[in-house]
């Protein structure tokens, strides 16, 4: 079901030209409560957004909307198909706590991904070595520190070889030196591999030194789109 | 077998929940298909029921039972009347003349014995006893019964009640509660359920996660319990089969409840 937001475009819709998402007037209620007010928002290929604002303002329903897990109360979301270039980091990580961390791993491991077990474990290592878990994937996730489950599960949804991430809150609870290695490897594949990420934050020092696109929301309203450097 | 190997897996991390699952499943497929054996057994428990105060009696093999049994019948306070076959007294004394010799008992060999028993209502009063008795030394002569002591078996009548009760509704609630335990724990395994196949269904882009898991779990499980009871009996009945039918929608539905959606 992801991704048929609105199956009258799904033919017109082609990544290379195209945007990803358009929310089109976009409205969220959850009974009274209104979690998105009138948001209209484009997202293009090869985008690198940080989602700002504070608690309750709207950025996990606005994510929630674009993994297609809620349905706008109000407006249109029109948007690529293919539910498999959709990869998810999850503000509560959503990993087995008895399982280690390289088994935890292996759930991104898919067959119409990967022809075999050696190609997924080199693209793991690698993903591995650049986040420097090598010596901790052997941890439990009960046993494994904030830290560790973030890159965690930031490790598990890129092996999904995916072309957008959805991340909220990839970096909480991580200090200044891992917030920034989780940072560079995302825009490693943002620029390398045209990686389309979404990123909802609190982090004022990695948004500080962004070069990109943020869309910051008040009361799930949109108040500001565009290049960091214009605040 | 990579749903069977996530099925095991949940089992394993939620081993009371996935046990009482089995367990409770595999008790209903066999309270169904053994059920005429457990009535069997439950029926044998009737014996202590029909214990009602009661007196044995020899009786002359010539004499007719049916009329003994007409007659005594129409005594009030009297219930049955059972004859609980011959006393072969010849056998009998075949063998203490082949000990002791002689004719003395050659005479003695040619008697033969019906065995009766004679049961009586409750309550009766020790006139009311001796009255019964005495109709039945009279209806078949003096010398052709020879009659037995009243006993008064001790009954337990909540006990019996009880028994009843296990008769009558024994199977039927047996299978309530193994039906009601199996819901019951399918409905706690639902949340890990969840969880697994949201994040395969995730990471995997699969889908039907949950009813797979489910349906492919159990499913081996009692395809497993089926092929031992036909192995050990030869036999699958209709109602057997039709259970493993219905736990299967069962599953089923659960299964598809317990997938994540996505609205959009």
């Amino acid at each position: 079901m992801r991704g048929v937001f609105q199956r009258e475009n799904r033919s017109r819709i082609n990544l290379k030209d195209q945007f990803i998402y358009h929310l089109d007037n976009i409205g969220l209620s959850y009974g009274r409560l209104k979690a998105l007010n009138q948001v209209t928002l484009t997202i293009n290929p090869g985008d690198m957004i940080f989602l700002t604002g504070k608690s309750g303002a709207g950025k996990t329903s606005l994510l929630n909307l674009l993994a297609g897990y809620l349905a706008p109360t109000s407006g249109k979301i029109y948007g690529m198909t293919d539910e498999r270039f959709v990869a998810q980091v999850f503000q509560d990580l959503k990993l087995f706590d008895d399982l280690t961390i390289e088994e935890n791993l292996w759930y991104a491991f898919d067959r119409s991904l990967y022809k075999t077990k050696a190609e997924f474990i080199a693209d793991r290592n690698e993903l591995i070595a650049l986040l420097g878990i090598k010596d901790r994937i052997h941890l439990k996730v009960s046993q494994a520190n904030g830290g560790l489950k973030h890159k965690a599960a930031l490790i598990r949804a890129l092996l999904t070889r995916p072309q957008i991430l959805l991340a909220d809150e990839p970096t909480a609870s991580l200090d200044k030196e891992n917030a920034h290695k989780i940072f560079d490897l995302l825009n490693f594949y943002n620029v390398k591999r045209n990686l389309t990420v979404i990123w909802a934050t609190h982090n004022r020092e990695l948004i500080r030194n962004f070069p990109g696109k943020i869309v910051h929301l008040e009361n799930g309203k949109l108040v500001y789109s565009g290049h960091a450097c214009f605040i | 077998m990579f749903y069977l190997g996530e099925f095991f897996k949940i089992s394993k991390q939620n081993l009371l929940v996935s046990l009482l699952a089995c367990f409770s499943s595999l008790g209903l497929i066999l309270t169904v298909h053994f059920q005429d054996n457990i009535d069997r057994k439950l029926s044998e428990l009737g014996k202590l029921k029909s214990q009602q105060p009661y007196f044995n009696a020899l009786v002359d093999d010539k004499v007719s039972f049916s009329k003994i049994k007409r007659k005594m019948s129409q005594l009030p306070g009297v219930i049955t009347i059972s004859s609980h076959g011959q006393l072969n007294a010849s056998d009998e004394i075949e063998r203490l003349k082949a000990a002791y010799g002689g004719d003395i008992l050659q005479s003695l060999s040619e008697l033969n014995y019906k065995k009766l028993k004679i049961e009586v209502s409750q309550g009766l009063k020790p006139k009311s006893l001796k009255l019964i008795r005495e109709y039945l030394v009279r209806l078949v002569g003096k010398e052709s019964v020879t009659v037995g002591e009243f006993k008064f078996p001790s009954i337990n009548r909540s006990k019996v009640k009880l028994i009843e009760v296990i008769q009558t509704g024994g199977v039927p609630a047996l299978m309530l509660i193994l039906g009601f335990l199996f819901c019951f724990s399918l409905a706690l395994f639902m949340k890990p359920l969840k969880k697994h196949a949201f994040i395969i269904e995730n990471f995997q882009r699969k889908k039907s996660v949950s009813l797979r898991i489910l349906t492919q779990g159990f499913g081996v499980v009692w395809l497993a319990a089926y092929a031992m009871m036909y192995l050990g009996t030869e036999r699958l009945d209709i109602y057997s089969l039709s259970l493993a039918i219905g736990m299967t929608i069962i599953v089923a539905l659960v299964g598809f409840v317990s997938q994540a959606r996505r609205v959009i």
